[in-house]
């Protein structure tokens, strides 16, 4: 799913970085370094999503969200404050998200996803190769065939195809499909993608990566160096 | 119990106690001396007529020349004596022989035994029959050779119904007294007491958190004595709380900033290592800047630990202090710039005493300071602008100074500046790796030597911070 997105961020590095997290994603993006220039910025450009921080040289975050007026770009709220008051100020006053700072790449990409998909009522099937996901009718098609999967394996086969050629860690997917932290129940992950392996044959093209998890990746590994 | 209540009750029952003893004892003292009244006057009448016997007696005996009169005649002239008493219906009159009656009138309803029981000698005593009360006078006459006795008896109900409604009376107004009085002390109580329950609503207030109230004080009594002292420690109560609460203002500012600032380089390096190990494909140059930036966000982190460590030790730490030269002092910290200077390529005016003087201080110390202070300024000034150190003495001062020909600071901003993580350019000051701790830490160390900064500046032409440290005294 692809987007133009909008970063408002003062902090250099950490504009990049976001940057570089988005371009894996799949995302275009711009960077405004404070609330002046990310108004302007709002005014004149078109984006799918803005990344707003909250401590912002001039006009912080929130002065920012009141005054971009009836620009209905989603905004999520991308901030070291983590108290909950502040939380809750941000998703009130109409923040699709809030998002503290530090967070991991797939974290961010996730919840852009989720936002995305929300605001752009995105029913587009998701597809990877000669595999086709209608999230909505929950049905998998394999050269335009139905594949059986269970709940839980279509869910990760969703969240594997929303990340092509990204690594994800165990915790990562166990978090993302089932929901919760527990690094006990990994095995669960293993044999979920032994499945989805097995059913949609996929022994070459999600792999295995030792001591971390698994990346569903878009071309032959023996293709890329 | 209330102290209201008591003070009520304990008066309320003391007046009427003595109103009512008071009543009672006038009243029982008038009613003892309208019987004694009574009782002169039966005296006074039993007397006579026992004289008026006597003389029909005697007179008869004299008119009859007999002597003495028989018993019937002696009866019969005592009779017509009696029978005049007749018209007085509050008297009655009894004549008894050895214990018999033998003739009365008026009788009323008296018992004969009440009669009889009379002392034979000359007495009074009083009888209740029927409701009504008897006043009995009795005595002995001896008449015509034979011992009679008279017993009269007077009416003076009147005297003992008087003596009830009286008795009515004080304690009907005993009760209206009564309620009167509690009227008046319940008024005169609250009154007084008002101030107490104000103080005391007042004391509730504070102690519910509302530090700003105070107690009215009215006059000079001990209620208002109470209610100064009160005000006095709520002063006290409300100083201290609200240094506390500034103090721990401050801690929140400075909890809230420092999270941020560690969150900032933070969010950086957790954010280009995850890049390094989620991307499939990464080239030389990215990963060369990833890793990059990560030692340079963790070097940033270091600095800012360390200076925290200072800031930290700066608070509890004992100065170690020596006796310096100012002059030597100002020249090794030329010394010890000139190499920062020449790859800024940035001029380090340094201008010592004429004569020199000593200070008494921790030389790292201050060293520390002038050092920050000089780096700070580097900062600012433009390449080729100058950055001065100067010493000089003001008194019983040496004032040492370090002055740029930067941009300078708005006025507004100085007293900000030696907060903790204030930044006048957070991005430049951030892209030389601080953290906005050096001025705070610079402030600290002056406050250890009991000295403080002075930060003036002027938009445009530069800005001079001074420090002024106590001439030690005599040389050695």
């Amino acid at each position: 799913m692809a987007g133009h997105i909008l970063i408002v961020e003062d902090d250099e590095n950490i504009a990049h970085m976001i940057a570089a997290t988005l371009d894996i994603g799949g995302y275009t993006s711009e960077v405004s370094a404070d609330g002046d220039l990310a108004l302007s910025a709002l005014a004149s450009g078109s984006y799918d999503l803005v990344l707003l921080d909250i401590m912002l040289p001039k006009l912080d975050g929130f002065s920012v969200f009141e005054r971009k007026g009836t620009n209905n770009t989603p905004v999520i709220f991308l901030t070291a404050m983590g108290d909950v008051p502040t939380k809750v100020k941000g998703l009130r006053m109409g923040a699709e998200d809030y998002i503290v700072k530090p967070f991991e790449a797939v974290e961010l990409l996730a919840r852009i996803e989720v936002v995305l998909r929300r605001t752009q009522n995105g029913n587009t099937p998701l597809s990877y190769q000669n595999i086709t996901v209608e999230v909505d009718k929950h049905l998998v098609l394999r050269n335009s065939r139905p594949v059986t999967l269970t709940p839980k394996e279509f869910d990760l086969l969703a969240f594997f195809i929303r990340n092509v050629d990204i690594a994800l860690t165990r915790e990562r997917l166990l978090s993302a499909v089932w929901g919760y932290d527990f690094a006990g129940e990994t095995r669960t992950v293993d044999t979920h993608v032994q499945q989805l392996r097995k059913k949609l044959d996929l022994h070459d093209s999600l792999v295995t990566i030792p001591r971390l998890g698994y990346r569903l990746e878009s071309q032959r590994s023996d293709q890329s160096n | 119990m209330k102290l209201w209540q008591k003070i009520f009750l304990l008066t309320l029952v003391l007046v009427i106690l003595v109103v009512n003893v008071t009543a009672y004892v006038l009243l029982l003292n008038n009613h003892q001396l309208a019987i004694e009244r009574e009782q002169q006057s039966a005296a006074t009448r039993h007397v006579y007529l026992v004289a008026e016997l006597q003389n029909s007696i005697t007179y008869e005996q004299v008119v009859e020349r007999t002597f003495p009169l028989d018993d019937v005649k002696t009866l019969g002239v005592a009779r017509e004596v009696l029978d005049l008493q007749r018209d007085d219906p509050t008297l009655g009159a009894t004549l008894f022989i050895d214990g018999e009656r033998v003739y009365s009138v008026n009788s009323q309803p008296i018992p004969q035994e009440a009669l009889m029981l009379s002392e034979p000698e000359f007495s009074s005593r009083i009888v209740e029959e029927e409701g009504r009360t008897y006043l009995l006078v009795s005595s002995s006459i001896p008449l015509s050779e034979r011992t009679y006795q008279l017993v009269t008896s007077f009416e003076i109900t009147s005297t003992f119904d008087l003596f009830l409604a009286d008795f009515d009376l004080v304690r009907v107004i005993g009760i209206v007294a009564g309620l009167v009085v509690a009227g008046i002390l319940l008024v005169l109580v609250s009154t007084l007491l008002g101030p107490l329950r104000n103080l005391s609503a007042t004391t509730r207030q504070i102690a519910g958190g509302d530090l700003e109230q105070r107690a009215t004080v009215h006059g000079n009594d001990e209620v208002a004595e109470v209610a100064l002292n009160l005000n006095t420690m709520a002063d006290s109560i409300e100083h201290n709380v609200t240094e506390l609460e500034k103090l721990a203002e401050a801690r929140r500012v400075f909890i809230g900033n420092l999270a941020h600032e560690m969150k900032t380089p933070l969010t950086s390096i957790l954010g280009f290592a995850d890049l390094l190990r989620i991307k499939r494909v990464i080239n030389d140059d990215e990963r060369l800047e990833y890793a990059n930036v990560i030692v340079n966000e963790t070097k940033r982190l270091q600095s800012l630990s360390g200076k925290l460590m200072e800031l930290l030790i700066m608070g509890s730490m004992e100065l170690s202090t020596e006796r310096v030269s100012v002059n030597a002092l100002v020249s090794d910290l030329s010394m010890t710039m000139q190499p920062i200077m020449r790859s800024r390529s940035t001029e380090l005016t340094c201008t010592a005493l004429a004569h020199d003087e000593h200070i008494d201080v921790d030389v790292e110390l201050v060293k520390s300071l002038l050092y920050n202070l000089i780096d700070n300024s580097i900062r600012v000034v433009q390449p080729s602008g100058t950055v001065c150190l100067t010493a000089a003495v003001e008194g019983e001062t040496v004032v040492l100074a370090v002055c740029d020909d930067g941009p300078g600071i708005p006025s507004e901003q100085i007293p900000q500046l030696i907060e903790p993580f204030y930044m006048l350019d957070k991005a430049r000051t951030r892209k030389h790796g601080g953290a906005g701790l050096g001025l705070a830490l610079c402030a600290e160390i002056a406050r250890a030597h009991h000295t403080e900064l002075v930060i003036t500046s002027t938009l445009g032409e530069g800005t001079t911070v001074q420090v002024g440290f106590k001439k030690a005294g005599d040389h050695g």
